[in-house]
């Protein structure tokens, strides 16, 4: 069993997404930008059928920074239930190599689910059987039928089957006049190609074939299997032949064509400067994906319970499970700077395995900290100066977020510092249990009016008479904080600012003080603290 | 009262008139009367001077007095010379106001620099000096403004188009620009977005993320 009662580990495990992990797309922008996709293609749906003057060409653009999502949700589009109405070809460029118009071009075409072509195939042939019916003798020259064969109702059914199979060839000298009323005559020497598994085969074709190829391809999508045609480049680059060859499918206008392009803010703004004929093309694009704040907290975390919640919807997940997992992904996002969805997921695809392996019943810091050191070794947090563990780090952070009076925790760890710097025979510039009380003030400096940066002002003396400088005490004043202004009135006022990585290591290494668990070995990192907050 | 408290005090009643230096004489007869004048003309508490061909004596402050109102010349010459210390006592008061107010910058001026001196420890300043004082809420303010500057149409900047900017207008180096971009992207993450690529940016593990925009 995996943790919160799920009999299989939700999270995918590859480092880039597969068809199989895009089945679920959690996150609120993620999701905003799939609906926006949908009502383009929905849109363009509309207007195929018709034989009204409007432009059937679409583009959108996918932009936002590696490893945010662009391929989850694009491969999500893929096999959502969208491709009812489009068909979809899914590129990455990454894959394709010489980047060459013809090698594009194939990419594109192979790009189409697998049995795309031989579906094709087999409609063009239904499509000729069912518009040759009126006239026996053309269906009996295309498809060969002998005149035993004809005796039974299904002899043309059989003889599909059998081109289907490749057993015979039809003959196609005949087929013109059932296109002519829909397609050109480019169209049906294209058609006459696909029906004898050559179309995919071809070679030496100009950019003007590839393009008429193209919009075939278009017009038997939409007239046979009633779907437009959607192209996915994922890891669009700005190399020339690349960009050559989008420009020239953006001004043949494909038509029932939608193109998408996806990104990086990098290549997008260097296409500005390298190729700007393209760039402008892009930047009227009718949809213009924006997936602003997709490596936010918020969005992140959601996409981790998504997957959780897809998988199980009724899963035992209660609340405060949910709290406690979600105050873990913080610290990852926040104290190891694991900023992005892939990251984060690779971690919960881990911890979920080290957790089923222990039978724990849910994700808490120890699985966490055991997560980490198996998967980044090396990893340290963020600003932190002594060798403190993840699981400790987790739970010292914690015990500062919920206590109420953060400044008797910092004094009396201080206290316990100088006091330990005494007995160790360090001069400090402190006396032996200084009444700290007087002489720290705290300043809170974070808006939100968490202690997550302090300001801590000392009065550098050994007197116990010498009174601190006294400062607004600027705890939760809202968005509105500002910092306060430090005045000092003697030259022995020392303000320290400590961020949070060093408010939890002064916690941590005076928690081990005081239990007597500091080995020889911590004294040199006990030292550098101290001299850090400037005690000696 | 003494004999020579009594002929000053006879000096003095007599106000802008004066009094004849004969009739003192005639008076008191019995002291030097000259050496006694002499005296007190040496100690500027009288003056002697004549009417026709007369001597007359004023106390100091009867004679300015007397002068006004018999010597248009002078009073002329005392009126201007009245101007003129006003308009240099204005000029004083203005300087003395100027001279305090800049006694006041530099005092907030020292406090801020000892402040800053104070807030950096050893430790901290070992892994990274700032070089300048910066107001950072002006700094962010610019960097803002910067960022609408030149954003493309879904936001995004390259931050060595900011530095170029910023570091010029604050004449700070690369390195400072960056650690001050950092800090006020890091303070402010759900303001700023920011994404990889580029030859130089703020490095978060690893990666030079070139590119930021507002959210």
């Amino acid at each position: 069993m995996f943790p919160y009662n799920l009999d299989k580990n939700p999270f995918p495990s590859g480092p880039t997404p597969n068809l199989e992990d895009a089945h679920i797309l959690g996150g609120k922008r993620h999701q905003e930008a799939r609906n926006s996709i949908f009502s383009c293609i929905e849109d363009l749906v509309k207007y195929s059928g018709t034989n009204d003057n409007n432009d059937k060409f679409r583009i959108i653009t996918v932009i936002q920074d590696v490893g945010s999502g662009k391929t989850h949700l694009t491969l999500n589009i893929k096999i959502s239930g969208i491709n009812e109405k489009a068909i979809i070809s899914y590129n990455d460029m990454a894959q394709i190599y010489p980047k060459k118009i013809f090698s594009i071009y194939q990419s594109m075409i192979n790009g189409f689910p697998s049995d795309y072509l031989y579906n094709l195939k087999k409609e063009l042939l239904y499509y000729i059987r069912d518009r040759s019916k009126t006239d026996n003798k053309i269906t009996k020259k295309i498809f060969k039928l002998g005149f035993f064969e004809s005796l039974t109702g299904k002899g043309i059914d059989n003889k599909i089957l059998q081109i289907l199979e490749d057993r015979i060839e039809p003959d196609l000298r005949h087929i013109d006049y059932i296109f002519a009323d829909n397609f050109s005559k480019t169209d049906i020497s294209i058609i006459k190609t696909i029906i004898q598994n050559r179309f995919e085969k071809s070679k030496s074709l100009t950019l003007i074939d590839m393009i008429n190829f193209l919009s075939t391809l278009s017009k038997i999508n939409l007239k046979l299997l009633n779907k437009i045609s959607l192209y996915q480049f994922d890891e669009f680059d700005n190399h020339e032949e690349t960009l050559s060859f989008m420009k020239a499918i953006i001004n043949a206008h494909i038509p029932n064509t939608i193109l998408m392009l996806i990104l990086t803010p990098s290549s997008y703004l260097k296409m500005a400067s390298e190729n700007s004929s393209v760039y402008d093309r892009l930047e009227k694009a009718n949809y213009k994906i924006d997936l602003a704040g997709s490596n936010s907290f918020e969005e992140i975390s959601d996409i981790v319970l998504e997957y959780i919640r897809s998988y199980k919807p009724h899963a035992t997940f209660s609340d405060i499970q949910r709290n406690e997992l979600l105050s873990q992904i913080k610290i990852l996002y926040e104290d190891f700077d694991l900023r992005n969805i892939r990251s984060i997921l690779n971690i919960m695809y881990s911890a979920f395995e080290i957790a089923s392996n222990k039978k724990m019943s849910i994700i808490n810091e120890q699985i966490l900290d055991e997560t980490l050191r198996k998967i980044y070794p090396g990893l340290k947090i963020k600003g932190s100066i002594v060798d403190i563990s993840i699981s400790d780090y987790i739970k010292i952070k914690n015990r500062i977020d919920f206590t109420k009076d953060i400044k008797r925790e910092i004094v009396n760890s201080l206290r316990g510092l100088i006091n330990y710097l005494h007995q160790q025979n360090i001069k400090c510039k402190y006396e032996y249990n200084s009444p700290l009380e007087e002489i720290v003030n705290v300043v809170y400096k974070d808006y939100t009016g968490s202690p997550s940066q302090i300001t801590m002002l000392l009065n550098e003396t050994t007197s116990p008479h010498m009174k601190s400088t006294i400062l607004d005490n600027t705890k939760k004043t809202g968005q509105d904080f500002k910092y306060p202004n430090i005045t000092t009135r003697d030259n022995k006022t020392m303000s320290i600012n400590l961020d949070r990585s060093k408010i939890i290591d002064l916690l941590f290494v005076c928690d081990k003080i005081h239990k007597n668990l500091h080995s020889i070995d911590d004294n040199n990192k006990i030292l550098l603290l101290a001299q850090s907050i400037n005690l000696c | 009262m003494s004999l020579e408290e009594k002929i000053l005090d006879k000096i003095f009643s007599s106000g802008i008139s004066g009094v004849k230096k004969t009739d003192l004489k005639k008076e008191f007869a019995s002291v030097d009367l000259d050496s006694l004048l002499n005296l007190w003309i040496k100690q500027n508490e009288i003056i002697m001077s004549k009417k026709g061909s007369t001597s007359y004596c004023w106390h100091k402050d009867s004679y300015l007095q007397y002068l006004l109102d018999s010597d248009p010349k002078f009073k002329y010459t005392f009126e201007l010379f009245k101007e003129v210390k006003i308009s240099f006592q204005n000029l004083s008061n203005s300087v003395d106001k100027h001279v305090e107010k800049l006694d006041g910058k530099m005092i907030v001026l020292m406090d801020s620099i000892l402040a800053t001196t104070t807030t950096r420890n050893p430790f901290e300043n070992s892994v990274s000096p700032p070089q300048k004082v910066i107001n950072l809420q002006n700094f962010s303010e610019d960097f803002d403004l910067t960022i609408c500057k030149y954003s493309d149409s879904i936001g995004w900047v390259p931050l060595s188009t900011l530095r170029n900017d910023l570091s010029q207008k604050y004449e700070i180096s690369e390195k400072e620009f960056y650690d001050l971009a950092e800090q006020i992207v890091d303070e402010n993450r759900s303001k700023y977005e920011l994404s990889t690529g580029g030859n130089e940016g703020i490095m978060i593990r690893g990666l030079v993320y070139g590119y930021v925009r507002c959210l």
